[in-house]
C-alpha cells in the first residue's frame, strides 16, 4: 500500500474538536474486582472444559434472519431495468467480469470452465486518494482483493497479502443502514427492488438513510458476488434513492461508458459509474461538492477529486494466496 | 515476555495461558464497554472473556492481532446487550437506528464531557458504521485496519468511510463561529 492509501490518527482526527472528542473517551479503569471477576469466570469455564464439558463453543453471529418483510412505499423508477442474458451467463459460468480488456493489467480467470459456486470474490482496482498534505502523489495505487465467506484477503501495491478474516463474527458482511448482510444472505435476498429496499433499509429512518443505502448498495454491487437479478434490483434502488441524479453515457477515467448515479451527502459529491449490461461498477468517484472545502492545507473547488476507484476487473476465483508471514 | 498470539494459541491446551491476555487487555475492553454501556461494563467485561474464552479456537494469528480480535468480540456482546435492553420501537425508529447500535449512550457520554452540541450533531448524522469506525480509533486507539476488522467490513470500505466521516467533521465545524463551540478548535 502506497503512502498516500494509508491512514492513521494523525490523518484522521485533525478535525476541531477532535481533542475534546478523545477527551471524552477517557474513564476510570476496571476495578480489582471486575478483572477478577473476569478472570474467575475464564477459570471456571476452563474446568468445565476440562471435565470434558463438549467442544469449543463456536460464537453466535450477530445478525437478522433474511427474510422478505412488508412493503414500503414505492421508489419511483427512473431507468429501466433489464438483466442482460448475458451477464447471467457469465455469472453462471463463473466469468470474471473484465471490461477493461485492452489493460494489460486484467488477469484471465481460472474460472471460466466452472459451474459451482466459487469461494472467493476477486477484485483488482486502481485507488487514488487524495493526500492531506502537500506530498500528493498523482497516480494510484493497484490492489487485488479476494472476499470470502470468512472475511477479506488484500494484496496492495506492496506485494504483501494480508488477511482480515472474521470467522468469529459471521465473516464477510456488508453494512446497510445499521445492519448486515452476510455473504451467505446474497443469494437469499429478494430480487424485487421493493422487496430488497425494504430488506436492506429496514426499519432505518431519517436524513442519512440516502446516503447509508447509496454506500451500502455501492459495497454489494463493488465487493459482493451478488448474481445479475441482485445486481439489477440494486441498480434500480439506487437510481431511486431521493436525490440521486442519473446520467447516462458517462466515460470513466479509462474511457469506459455507463450510467453514473451521483448523490450528494454532505460536502461530498459521491458518483458512481455503472456498466447497465452487468450492473457492475466501473468506477467510484468522489468529489468536493462545493468550493472551500478544507483539506488539509488546501482548498478545495467544487468537483476537484477527492478519491477515485476504478475497476479493472472483478469475478470468482477458485484461489486466493497465502497471507504473507507477519513480521 | 509471550505475545498475545503465543498465549492465544498455547490456551488451546493449556488453559491456563489464557489468564494473562484477561490481565493485559481487560483495562482496554472494559473502557469499551464503559463508554458505550456505562452501568453494565463489569458484566460485559466478563462475559466477552468468556466468549473469547469459548471462541479461542476460531482465532488465527495470521489474521491479525489478538487485541482487533477481542474487540470484535466485545463488539458481539455488546450488541447483544443492547438487543436485550428491548428499547421502545418507537424510540429506536426516531433515532434511526438498529437497536444494537450504542449511539445513545455514546452521546450522553459526549454530552456529560461538555462536547460541542455542534459535533454530537455531526457525528449523529453518518452512517453508523462511519461513526463507529471513528469511535474505535479515537477511543479504542486501533489502527484503520483493525478497526475495520472489528466492523467485519473490507479495509477498503473502511478506508473511504473514514475519510468522509473526517471530511463530514472538517467541514461542519470547521466553518463555525468558534463561540459557539465547546470544543478545542484546530
Amino acid at each position: 500500500m502506497t503512502g498516500q492509501q494509508d491512514m492513521n490518527d494523525g490523518d484522521l482526527l485533525d478535525f476541531p474538536g477532535a481533542g475534546r472528542l478523545r477527551a471524552a473517551g477517557k474513564v476510570t479503569p476496571p476495578s480489582a474486582d471486575a478483572v477478577a471477576a473476569a478472570l474467575a469466570a475464564v477459570r471456571s469455564a476452563a474446568a468445565g472444559r476440562a471435565e470434558g464439558d463438549g467442544p469449543t463453543v463456536e460464537l453466535e453471529l450477530e445478525r437478522d434472519p433474511v427474510t422478505a418483510v412488508a412493503p414500503v412505499r414505492t421508489w419511483r423508477r427512473r431507468l429501466p431495468v433489464l438483466v442482460s442474458a448475458a451477464a447471467v451467463v457469465a455469472i453462471a459460468l463463473g466469468i470474471a467480469f473484465q471490461p477493461w480488456s485492452d489493460s494489460s493489467d486484467v488477469q484471465s480467470s481460472p474460472a471460466a470452465e466452472r459451474t459451482e459456486t466459487a469461494p472467493y470474490w476477486k477484485v483488482r482496482t486502481l485507488e487514488w486518494m487524495r493526500s492531506s498534505d502537500e506530498t500528493q502523489r498523482t497516480d494510484g495505487a493497484y490492489k487485488t482483493v479476494w472476499l470470502s465467506r470468512s472475511g477479506t484477503r488484500e494484496q496492495p501495491a506492496n506485494g504483501l497479502v494480508q488477511d482480515y478474516s472474521r470467522e468469529d463474527t459471521g465473516g464477510t458482511a456488508y453494512v446497510i443502514c445499521g445492519k448486515p448482510v452476510l455473504w451467505d444472505d446474497l443469494k437469499k435476498l429478494p430480487t424485487d427492488p421493493a422487496a430488497l429496499r425494504a430488506r436492506l433499509v429496514g426499519k432505518a429512518t431519517g436524513e442519512g438513510v440516502a446516503e447509508d443505502l447509496y454506500n451500502g448498495i455501492e459495497d454489494l454491487l463493488t465487493q459482493s458476488p451478488a448474481e445479475p437479478r441482485l445486481r439489477a434490483a440494486l441498480f434500480e434502488i439506487l437510481t431511486g434513492i431521493p436525490g440521486a441524479r442519473v446520467t447516462e453515457r458517462v466515460k470513466d477515467s479509462t474511457g469506459r461508458s455507463g450510467t453514473a448515479v451521483d448523490l450528494d451527502a454532505d460536502t461530498w459529491r459521491l458518483r458512481l459509474i455503472i456498466d447497465t449490461g452487468t450492473f457492475h461498477v466501473l468506477e467510484s468517484v468522489d468529489t468536493a461538492r462545493n468550493d472551500g472545502l478544507s483539506w488539509g492545507k488546501q482548498k478545495l473547488r467544487a468537483g476537484d477529486l477527492i478519491q477515485r476507484t476504478t475497476y479493472l476487473s472483478v469475478g470468482p476465483a477458485w484461489e486466493a494466496p497465502k497471507p504473507s508471514k507477519r513480521t | 515476555m509471550a505475545t498475545d498470539e503465543e498465549l492465544l494459541a498455547r490456551s488451546g491446551t493449556d488453559a491456563s495461558a489464557f489468564e494473562p491476555l484477561v490481565e493485559r487487555h481487560s483495562r482496554a475492553l472494559h473502557g469499551y464497554f464503559a463508554r458505550r454501556a456505562p452501568g453494565a461494563a463489569d458484566d460485559l467485561l466478563a462475559e466477552a472473556w468468556l466468549r473469547a474464552y469459548a471462541g479461542r479456537g476460531t482465532y488465527d494469528a495470521a489474521r491479525g492481532p489478538v487485541r482487533a480480535w477481542l474487540f470484535g468480540v466485545a463488539r458481539n456482546v455488546l450488541a447483544a446487550h443492547w438487543r436485550g435492553q428491548e428499547r421502545p420501537a418507537a424510540a429506536a425508529a426516531l433515532a434511526g437506528e438498529a437497536s444494537s447500535d450504542p449511539w445513545h449512550a455514546v452521546d450522553r457520554r459526549l454530552d456529560a464531557a461538555a462536547v460541542a452540541p455542534l459535533m454530537r450533531r455531526t457525528l449523529a448524522e453518518p452512517p453508523a458504521v462511519e461513526r463507529e469506525l471513528l469511535l474505535l480509533i479515537a477511543w479504542e486507539q486501533l489502527s484503520p485496519t483493525e478497526a475495520a476488522a472489528v466492523v467485519g467490513v473490507p479495509a477498503g470500505t473502511a478506508r473511504s468511510r473514514l475519510h468522509r466521516a473526517r471530511t463530514r467533521l472538517r467541514a461542519a465545524l470547521g466553518s463555525s463561529a468558534p463561540l459557539s463551540l465547546t470544543g478545542d478548535l484546530a
